[in-house]
């Protein structure tokens, strides 16, 4: 079936899986997705990571599928691979592919983030307000673009991973977010956000959110900051107000806001 | 254009070497005949072969361009495949036509000079092939008027070298089971040399000889031994019957000796050795065979009961050369263990082994060359931290050994994994791996310890280092050396670039801005010498002015 990459994107772009249009997963209890997992160890995990968030492959946890939907889609993908990529297909079939479903379905649940005890409401005008969030990172078309684009954050991370990150910021840094410091042969310092770096050069994010690019001969020193520039919310927001902000970016799922 | 090879007719020195191309058809109009491909050396204008020549030391005597000229070099033509598929063919270029594969299995000729396309062969695949790493092709072999493919849906299929068309098709393995071809055949005297991949999969791996005219198999040598064969008690119960030997990258040829020399795959399951306990001959070995039988004349194994998924399949690398002050005819061999070997190749003696790279699951090596493993490197199920990582300090990407230099140059990675043991289910054509590792691949932007890429020289006297070129990221791309001093490579990180091989300075370089994932090479049409490799989905083609 020859489907236009349009019409893929539309549907992917889906907040909550829509109605299947076909078989939906006879294989769902906990027994299935377990042995689901272990096929996912054997069969998937050299490319889409251990954890499923992804490598040479896609990251598998943010509960939506560029190229499927349905539970059929994801059982028909797993079965035939996708051409044109290094996605191979699988031999397996019937109740084995579908507990496979089951676990990579499980990948993207987000279990309990619609009892939040926070107004999302009350939570967006603190964070476009009162903490001054909008000053590094962009939600939506709106911010600077100097800290991780949080538009679907709600996707991709549980509550209690964005609680932790809003009043513990440097527990857990991902090297992603590490910041570079390079020093000139002329002796001026430039620290920002690592974009890229190859043997030659190295491209950076700036603090004002300015795109750089750097020759590695033209440079006599550079540092890898394994800290976060993201300060602490702890003392700055109350116990509720921080209940405010998760709520409000746990409802971040989706781009639709700003597609046409 | 007219080319001055194209309709020629090659004279024959050889009454034996005559009879034989009778034999195997249209010798008046035979393009590439046995003799030629004996002499490829001395034809450096030409690349007869994958490797370029049987002793597959991606080494030309070509010198137009040369590391006093290198840096005017300039991008004479592209050619962007369609596919968008991992570009891991190396081209042929014969008598001013250069034959390439685009991915998966479609074949291209190419004015080498211009890029201009003559033909195209399309393949159409099976409904469903199961690959381990991708649908990917690595190239072509040439004899007589015939271009020979392997695809990885089993086929092996010779083609008309002047209009792509069929001339047979034969289907050789089953890829339902988990085989596939993935590697480039081999030419040698009347037959063509093909081993299959799925090593992944739990296959038995072999090696087979096909006659070149009829596409009749010849013979076949298992890579796994059966019962009553030697070897088969290296291979606890029934577990040799699914115990991978898979062969994936084209192997040399000693004429002298009349010996091929093949690198052989992992034993499967890859990551769970309980259920294979033994050595597990022949995998993870480089075996010396006689082309006319498949008689094994000697094998020498380089990672026994392999619980790392380290395939020995690199480019058997032929020289003759004083070692340690006697002329020996030797194989070098650097091996993804992390280890450099040299070895006799006429009896397979250990003479030489060494460590090129980070290393820690191997105490070192006896004086035969058998490592002591250590038994905190094998996997586990919380996972074991083990470097080389899984692809290896080096992999199937082309070495180099420059006669020039006495050096051996060698992609490296200095990398780790965590290795995990899982339970292994064997169904037919599945993955039969006992649990994939953890770090696999290196991500330079978000791992806080991603290791590095390297292109080393060593000295195969004493397998010491004898410079560094080292990269942010890690590479897939083979090496080409040349009488013009130079090194050519590709990179991880788009670049294509030219180092000195004396003491690896950089030359020259250019960024082409995609994955270099085969080996350069280099040719002569007219008077002028070009440079090609691939990079991302597309390959380019290099020239110094023509002025």
């Amino acid at each position: 079936m020859d489907v236009p990459r349009t019409t893929l994107l539309l549907l992917s772009l889906s907040l909550f899986l829509g109605p299947a249009s076909a078989q939906q997963n006879p294989q769902t209890s906990p027994e299935d997705v377990a042995a689901g997992e272990r096929m996912f160890r054997s069969h998937c995990s050299a490319c889409h990571g251990a954890d499923g968030t992804g490598g040479r492959g896609t990251d598998l946890t943010r509960g939506t599928f560029r190229r499927a939907t349905s539970d059929q889609d994801l059982y028909d993908l797993i079965s035939a691979g996708i051409p044109g990529t290094e996605m191979p297909g699988i031999f397996f079939e019937g109740r084995q592919l579908w507990q496979l479903v089951a676990y990579v379905r499980s990948l993207g649940a987000r279990p309990g983030d619609d009892k939040l005890p926070g107004d999302p409401v009350l939570g967006r005008q603190l964070f476009d307000g009162k903490g001054g969030c909008l000053q590094c990172h962009m939600v939506h078309g709106r911010g600077s673009s100097y800290g991780p684009d949080l538009s679907v954050i709600g996707a991709r991370r549980s509550a209690a991973h964005l609680r932790q990150a809003l009043t513990r910021p440097q527990e857990k840094v991902v090297p992603a977010h590490f910041q570079t410091r390079a020093v000139t042969n002329g002796g001026e310092t430039i620290t920002g956000i690592r974009l890229n770096e190859d043997t030659f050069s190295l491209q950076l994010r700036d603090s004002d959110g300015n795109l750089v690019s750097l020759r590695k001969e033209d440079l006599q020193e550079v540092e890898t900051l394994k800290t976060s520039s993201m300060p602490s919310y702890e003392s700055t927001f109350s116990g509720a107000e921080l209940d405010h902000v998760v709520a409000y970016l746990s409802t971040l799922r989706s781009v639709k806001e700003i597609r046409q | 254009m007219m080319f001055r090879g194209w309709w020629s007719v090659k004279l024959l020195t050889s009454s034996a070497i005559g009879l034989l191309a009778l034999l195997i058809g249209e010798a008046a109009v035979a393009q590439v005949t046995y003799e030629r491909l004996l002499n490829s050396a001395n034809e450096p204008e030409n690349w007869l072969t994958y490797h370029g020549t049987y002793k597959s030391q991606h080494y030309s005597t070509l010198n137009q361009i040369n590391r006093r000229n290198v840096a005017n070099l300039r991008l004479q033509w592209v050619f962007q495949a369609e596919s968008l598929e991992k570009f891991e063919s190396t081209p042929l270029v014969v008598d001013g036509i250069m034959y390439v594969v685009q991915m998966p299995n479609d074949v291209v000729a190419l004015d080498a000079a211009t890029g201009r396309k003559f033909w195209e062969y399309k393949h159409t695949l099976a409904e469903k092939v199961n690959v381990c790493c991708g649908r990917i092709n690595r190239g072509l072999a040439m004899l007589g008027s015939r271009l020979y493919m392997g695809t990885i849906d089993g086929r092996l299929i010779a083609l008309d070298a002047k209009s792509g068309s069929v001339v047979w098709d034969h289907k050789i393995v089953d890829p339902t089971g988990g085989y596939a071809l993935a590697l480039a055949p081999l030419a040698v005297k009347d037959k063509i040399i093909v081993g299959a991949a799925g090593g992944e999969y739990g296959i038995r791996g072999f090696l087979d000889a096909y006659n070149a005219e009829t596409g009749e198999r010849v013979w076949r040598f298992n890579t796994i031994p059966g019962p009553g064969e030697p070897g088969n008690e290296t291979w606890a119960g029934d577990s040799w019957e699914r115990g991978g030997g898979s062969i994936w990258l084209t192997g040399s040829y000693d004429p002298d000796l009349n010996l091929m020399y093949w690198g052989v795959g992992n034993p499967s399951p890859d990551w769970n050795g309980d259920v294979r306990k033994g050595d597990n001959l022949y995998t993870d070995s480089a075996i010396a065979l006689d082309p006319d039988t498949g008689k094994l004349k000697w094998h020498f194994q380089f990672t026994p009961h392999d619980e790392w998924d380290w395939d020995a399949v690199q480019t058997p690398v032929l020289a003759d050369i004083t070692f340690q002050g006697r002329p020996r005819k030797v194989l070098l061999w650097g091996n993804r263990n992390a280890f450099f070997y040299v070895l006799d190749r006429t009896t397979g003696e250990f003479l030489l082994g060494k460590a090129f790279a980070q290393q820690n699951w191997t105490a070192g090596l006896d004086q035969k060359g058998r490592p002591a493993k250590l038994p905190e490197a094998s996997p586990t199920r919380e996972g074991a931290h083990v470097f080389p990582a899984v692809q290896g300090a080096t992999n199937w990407y082309a070495p180099s050994y420059n006669p020039n230099t006495g050096l051996y140059y060698l992609s490296v990675w200095e990398f780790g994994t965590i290795y995990h043991k899982g339970d292994p289910t064997y169904t037919r054509g599945n993955r039969y791996v006992g649990s994939l590792p953890e770090r696999a691949w290196p991500n330079i932007l978000e791992d806080a310890d991603p290791g590095y890429g390297a292109i080393r020289a060593l000295d195969p006297q004493t397998g010491d280092r004898a410079w560094e070129f080292r990269m942010t990221n890690v590479t897939e791309s083979g090496l080409l050396s040349t009488a013009g001093d130079l090194l050519f490579s590709g990179n991880g990180e788009g670049h294509f670039f030219a180092l000195d091989p004396a003491n690896g300075s950089l030359l020259w370089r250019v960024n082409l801005g995609g994955v270099a994932r085969n080996s350069p090479i280099t040719y002569r049409v007219g008077d002028r010498q070009y440079v090609s490799a691939a990079l991302g989905h597309s390959l380019y083609t290099f020239a110094l002015p023509e002025n």
